[in-house]
C-alpha cells in the first residue's frame, strides 16, 4: 500500500477540509477497492469518495471493498483506460480520493438509459447542485459519463439546461482499455453501465480547472460534407475513412483490423475550428469498414471544416504545463488540497509509457507534493466559461483549493 | 488571418444551417438556434425575446431568467451588464426578422472577451438562417398538420369501407346492430359503443338493443335514456350530431358515465326512411380524448349507412317474413283444399264403383257430405280471392252507406236475427264491394262465434271525419291471442269450434287496409265488437233510420 505523506488539514473560514487518495494493484478485487479505500481517508468525517478503476476488476466487489472502509459516504466513480496517482500511471488497478472534512458535503445522482435519453440525461443529474449553500460559497459539478453512449456534448447541454452557467463542470468518459465495448460507471453501492453518475460538490475553499490538449493541426482543412451526430460519412465528398488514411498514409493494419485503427487513430484525431485559438479535438473511436464512415466521440457537425491533428511529446507536455496552471490560478497562490486529472487516452498514446510518468510527475510537483489522483478516459468535460464543455484528447485539471 | 476569420465565420454558418433545418417545429428551431449561437460564440448566455418576451433562454436556471436585464440588453447591439453570479458579461444583440410580425431579438452574453465586428457579422448571418428556418419550420407544420389530417382521414375511411361491408351482409337486425356497434369502436378506436331504439312500450324513452365494450351489469344501467338527456338523447330530439368533449363537467349528461370519468362522448340519430328510431352513442374513458373533425365525420358517414343498413335489413327481414308467410299460407291452403276435395273424391268414386254396395240412404248422405264439402271449398275459394283482391286496385266511387250495409246484409237473415241501428245516411267514398265483403266475414264470424239464439247488431255512427260500423255479438275475444294476432292468417281461439281456417279476419284486414281504412275490436261486458272505421269524402246527414 502506498500513500502520500500525512497531510494537514486545513483550517479555512471555520471550516476543516482534506483530500486524500489511495491506490492497489492487488489482483482481489475486494482487497483492492478496500486496500485503495483505506489509503485514501486520511481523516474523519468523509465527504465524497470517487474511484476510478480498471473493469479487469469484478466491480461490484472491488466496490464493496471500498464500501468496508467509506460505508455510506456518497460516491462516485468509473472504469478506466490506466488510473493516475501521485506516484504515477497505473493499469489494471484502482485508484480512491476521498475528500472530507466540515468544509465540504456533497450529493451524488444517476441517470441510467444514457444512449436513448442523452439530454434527459444530463438534465436529471444536474438537479443534483440546484441549492445553495452560504456556507460553502464554492461549488463544482463531477460528472464521469459513458463514453459510448452517444454524443456527449448533448449530455452537457441537458446539464447545462439545469446548472445554467453559474456552475462549472469538470469530469470524463469512461473507459474500457480501448476495448469499445462496455463502460461502467459507479453511484454509492450500484455499478452501472450506459449512464452518468454526477457529484454536485460545495467547498469553503475555490475550485480551479484547466483544459489544454496540446495537438497541432496538419496540412489543409477538409470539408465535413456529410455527417449524422457523430458520424462522419464524407470528407470532400469523398468517403470519410478513405480520406483520413490516405491523408495520414496510414498502415495497411489499419486500414483493415479494428483495434488497430483505433490504436492508430488515438494519436491522429480531427479538429474543429472554433472560436478559441485551440481547436476542438474530436477522438476518433472506430470506422465502419463496409460504410467508409468514421465514428467520433462528440459529435462532428456537417458544412464544417475539420483538421487532421498531431501531437508529440513536447507539444503534450506542454498542455499540461498549461492545463495545471490554468487549474491553479484561481488559488491566488495558494497550494491546493490536491488535483484531480482526466486525461485522454491518446495523449497517452503520443506520450508512452516513460512520458506518461513524466506527465504524472510534472503534476505531482506543480501540486505542490499534494496528492494526484484521476485516470485515462474516452473524452473530458470540462465548462467554466461558454456554453460547451466537451473535449476530446485533452487533459482537464480540477485544483481542489 | 482575415482569410481564417472569413473561413471560420463560414464555416460556423454552415454548421449553424445544419443544426437548425434538423429541428422539427418553430419552438425547437428557436431554441436550438439560441443554444448553437452561444456555443458558437462562446456565450454563456443566449436568448430569444419576442414584444419584451424571453421565449427562448440559455444559460440560466429554469424560471430564472432576468426579463427586465435581457430586455435592456436587447435595446442596443452591444452592451455591458452585470449579470448575477456571472459578473460583468458582454453581450451582443441582432434582429430575428419575423414575417408581417414585429422582429424578434437574439441576445449573447459571455464573461470573457467583448464582441468583435466579425462576430456582430456572423450573428446578424445567423439572425437571417434562424428567420428562415422559423418560416421553414411553420409552414411545414402547417403541411404537417394538413398530411396528417388527410393521413387520418385516409384510414378512417379504410376502416369505414371494412365496417360498412361487415354491415352490408348481415341480415338479422341483432347482427346489423352488433356490426355497427363493433364497427364504431373500430372506426375510432378505445371507445365503447351503444344503439339504442325509441321504445313503443315507454313513451318518451330510448332503450339499448346492441352494445360494445361493456359488461352485463353495466348495461343494465344505462339500459334506458330518457330522450334529451346525455348526448344519445340529445341526438334524438335535435335529429344531428351531438358532441360532448369534457363530458364529466358538462350539465345533463348520464350519471353512470359521469362517475365512470368518460371523457367524452358522440351520438348521432338513426334513421328508418325519414324516421328517427334511434341513436348510436360512442364514448371513450381516455384522459383528454376528444373526437377530431375527421372522426366525426367518419361517424357521421357511419350513422348514414347505418341508417340504410336498417332499412336494408327490415326491408329484407319484413321480405323473409312475407316469404315464411307465404310459404305457410300455401302450405295450410294447400292442405285445407285438399280436405274437402279428397272427401268429395273418396265419395264420387265410392259411388262410381261401388254404386250397387250402397244403399239409397248411404248414396243420399254421401252426396249431402259431398255437397257441403264442395261448398265449403268454395266459400275457401271465395276467401282466398277476397285476400287477393285486397292487393289489387280497388274500384272507389261513392255509394250512400245504408245502401252497402244493406247488400251486406242481404242474404243472411235466414241465418240469424240481425239488427240495423243507426246506420248514417251519409255517403261513402270507397269500394263498396270491399266494404261489403268486410261486413260479410264480420258477420260471418259474429255468427259462428256467439250463441245461435242471441242476436247480431250492426250500427254505424258518423262524425270528426269517418263513420264507424259496429258488428257485435254475445261472445268472448279469444284471450289468448293478441289483436293482431286475430287478424293474422290461420289464427283461430283454442276454443274455436266453428268450422273454417282462420283466413276470414285476415282478408277482412287486408281489405280494410287497401280502403285505406282501420278495423279493430273490443270486449264490451258480455260482447265482442269489431268496428270498421271509413273516411268520409263529405257528410251530409239527413235523418238516421232505426
Amino acid at each position: 500500500m502506498e500513500s502520500v505523506q500525512p497531510k494537514t488539514p486545513i483550517v479555512r473560514g471555520g471550516g476543516e477540509r482534506w483530500l486524500g487518495v489511495g491506490r492497489s494493484l492487488l489482483p482481489d478485487s475486494r482487497a483492492a477497492g478496500a486496500e485503495a479505500a483505506s489509503g485514501a481517508l486520511d481523516g474523519d468525517d468523509p465527504k465524497l469518495v470517487v474511484v476510478f478503476c480498471s473493469d479487469d476488476h469484478e466491480l461490484p466487489e472491488l466496490l464493496a471493498g471500498v464500501r468496508e472502509h467509506t460505508g455510506g459516504t456518497p460516491l462516485i466513480g468509473c472504469s478506466s483506460s490506466g488510473e493516475i496517482a501521485s506516484s504515477g500511471p497505473q493499469d489494471s488497478g484502482v485508484v480512491v480520493l476521498v475528500l472530507g472534512g466540515h468544509g465540504f458535503a456533497a450529493r451524488t445522482a444517476v441517470a441510467t438509459g444514457l444512449s436513448a435519453r442523452l439530454r434527459q440525461a444530463g438534465q436529471e443529474v444536474a438537479g443534483v447542485l440546484e441549492r445553495e449553500d452560504p456556507e460553502r460559497p464554492h461549488r463544482v459539478l463531477l460528472l464521469l459519463t459513458d463514453g459510448l453512449a452517444g454524443d456527449q456534448q448533448e449530455v452537457l447541454r441537458g446539464v447545462y439546461d439545469i446548472a445554467g452557467f453559474a456552475v462549472p463542470l469538470v469530469g470524463g468518459c469512461a473507459g474500457d482499455d480501448l476495448r469499445m465495448r462496455q463502460t461502467a460507471q459507479l453511484c454509492d453501492d450500484e455499478v452501472h453501465t450506459d449512464a452518468v453518475v454526477a457529484a454536485g460538490l460545495w467547498s469553503t475553499g475555490p475550485f480551479g480547472v484547466g483544459v489544454h490538449h496540446g495537438w497541432r493541426q496538419v496540412g489543409e482543412p477538409m470539408l465535413v460534407t456529410a455527417s449524422s451526430g457523430t458520424t462522419v460519412a464524407t470528407l470532400d465528398d469523398q468517403p470519410a475513412l478513405d480520406v483520413y488514411l490516405d491523408r495520414l498514409d496510414a498502415p495497411e493494419v489499419a486500414r483493415t483490423d479494428a483495434e488497430s485503427f483505433t490504436r492508430f487513430a488515438l494519436t491522429h484525431p480531427l479538429g474543429l475550428r472554433r472560436r478559441a485559438e485551440e481547436p476542438d479535438i474530436r477522438f476518433i473511436g472506430e470506422a465502419d469498414f463496409e460504410a467508409r464512415t468514421l465514428g467520433c466521440i462528440a459529435a462532428v457537425p456537417q458544412g464544417g471544416l475539420a483538421w487532421l491533428m498531431e501531437g508529440d511529446e513536447q507539444s503534450v507536455l506542454e498542455a499540461t504545463d498549461a492545463a495545471c496552471a490554468d487549474a491553479l490560478r484561481p488559488l491566488d497562490g495558494r497550494p491546493p488540497l490536491g488535483l484531480v486529472a482526466f486525461d485522454c487516452i491518446a495523449r497517452r498514446g503520443v506520450l508512452g509509457g516513460e512520458g506518461i510518468r513524466t506527465e504524472i510527475a510534472r503534476l505531482a510537483a506543480l501540486a505542490s507534493g499534494t496528492p494526484v489522483a484521476g485516470f485515462y478516459t474516452y473524452g473530458e468535460i470540462a465548462r467554466t466559461s461558454g456554453a460547451g464543455g466537451f473535449h476530446n484528447q485533452t487533459l482537464v485539471v480540477l485544483a481542489v483549493g | 488571418m482575415e482569410t481564417r476569420i472569413g473561413l471560420w465565420a463560414t464555416q460556423q454558418l454552415a454548421e449553424f444551417l445544419a443544426a437548425l433545418f434538423e429541428a422539427e417545429d418553430e419552438t425547437a428551431v428557436l431554441r436550438a438556434g439560441v443554444e448553437r449561437a452561444a456555443e458558437t460564440m462562446e456565450a454563456e448566455i443566449g436568448a430569444a425575446l419576442i414584444q419584451g418576451l424571453v421565449e427562448v433562454s440559455r444559460g440560466f436556471r429554469p424560471g430564472r431568467e432576468p426579463t427586465n436585464l435581457l430586455n435592456w440588453a436587447a435595446a442596443v447591439a452591444r452592451a455591458e451588464m452585470e449579470v448575477p453570479e456571472l459578473g460583468l458579461c458582454f453581450t451582443a444583440t441582432v434582429d430575428i426578422e419575423r414575417h408581417d410580425e414585429p422582429p424578434g431579438r437574439l441576445v449573447l452574453g459571455r464573461s470573457s472577451t467583448p464582441f468583435s465586428a466579425v462576430e456582430m457579422g456572423l450573428l446578424r448571418n445567423m439572425a437571417r438562417v434562424l428567420a428562415l428556418a422559423l418560416r421553414s419550420a411553420r409552414t411545414l407544420a402547417g403541411d404537417r398538420l394538413l398530411l396528417a389530417s388527410m393521413q387520418e382521414r385516409k384510414e378512417l375511411l379504410e376502416r369505414l369501407t371494412r365496417t360498412v361491408r361487415s354491415i352490408s351482409h348481415r341480415a338479422p337486425l341483432e347482427d346489423v346492430f352488433d356490426a355497427i356497434c363493433a364497427g364504431a369502436c373500430e372506426l375510432v378506436g378505445n371507445s365503447v359503443a351503444l344503439i339504442r331504439r325509441l321504445d313503443e312500450g315507454r313513451p318518451g324513452m330510448l332503450r339499448v338493443v346492441s352494445s360494445h365494450g361493456f359488461s352485463d351489469e353495466e348495461l343494465q344501467e344505462v339500459e334506458w335514456l330518457e330522450l334529451g338527456q346525455g348526448a344519445g338523447g340529445r341526438a334524438f330530439t335535435e335529429e344531428r350530431m351531438v358532441v360532448i368533449d369534457g363530458y364529466s363537467g358538462k350539465p345533463g349528461v348520464v350519471d353512470h358515465f359521469q362517475k365512470r370519468d368518460l371523457q367524452c362522448a358522440l351520438a348521432l340519430p338513426v334513421y328508418e326512411g325519414d324516421r328517427v328510431v334511434g341513436t348510436l352513442t360512442i364514448g371513450s374513458y381516455e384522459p383528454g380524448r376528444t373526437y377530431s373533425p375527421a372522426e366525426q365525420d367518419a361517424m357521421a358517414a357511419l350513422a348514414e349507412h347505418a341508417s340504410l343498413a336498417l332499412s336494408d335489413a327490415r326491408l329484407l327481414q319484413q321480405m323473409r317474413e312475407a316469404q315464411a308467410a307465404k310459404d305457410l299460407f300455401l302450405a295450410m291452403v294447400s292442405h285445407e283444399l285438399k280436405t274437402p276435395l279428397t272427401v268429395m273424391m273418396g265419395m264420387l268414386r265410392t259411388l262410381e264403383t261401388r254404386d250397387e254396395d250402397v244403399s239409397p240412404e248411404e248414396r243420399q248422405a254421401m252426396l249431402s257430405a259431398a255437397y257441403r264439402r264442395g261448398q265449403e271449398l268454395l266459400g275457401l275459394i271465395d276467401r282466398l280471392l277476397q285476400g287477393a283482391k285486397g292487393e289489387l286496385a280497388s274500384a272507389v266511387s261513392t255509394a250512400p252507406l245504408t245502401e252497402v250495409v244493406h247488400d251486406a246484409l242481404d242474404g243472411l237473415h235466414h241465418l240469424r236475427r240481425v239488427a240495423r241501428r243507426r246506420i248514417p245516411e251519409v255517403a261513402v267514398t270507397t269500394d263498396p264491394q270491399a266494404v261489403r265483403a268486410v261486413l260479410g266475414v264480420l258477420i260471418e264470424n259474429a255468427l259462428a262465434h256467439s250463441p245461435p239464439d242471441t242476436p247480431i247488431e250492426v250500427s254505424g255512427d258518423a262524425g270528426g271525419g269517418e263513420v264507424v260500423l259496429s258488428v257485435r255479438n254475445q261472445g268472448l275475444l279469444p284471450t289468448e291471442l293478441s289483436v293482431t294476432e286475430l287478424f293474422s292468417p290461420f289464427r283461430r281461439g283454442a276454443d274455436a269450434t266453428s268450422p273454417g281456417v282462420g283466413l276470414g279476419l285476415y282478408i277482412a284486414a287486408r281489405l280494410t287496409a287497401s280502403m285505406e281504412a282501420s278495423l279493430d275490436c273490443v270486449q264490451e261486458g258480455d260482447q265482442v265488437c269489431f268496428r270498421l272505421r271509413l273516411p268520409l269524402a263529405e257528410a251530409r246527414q239527413t235523418s238516421t233510420s232505426a
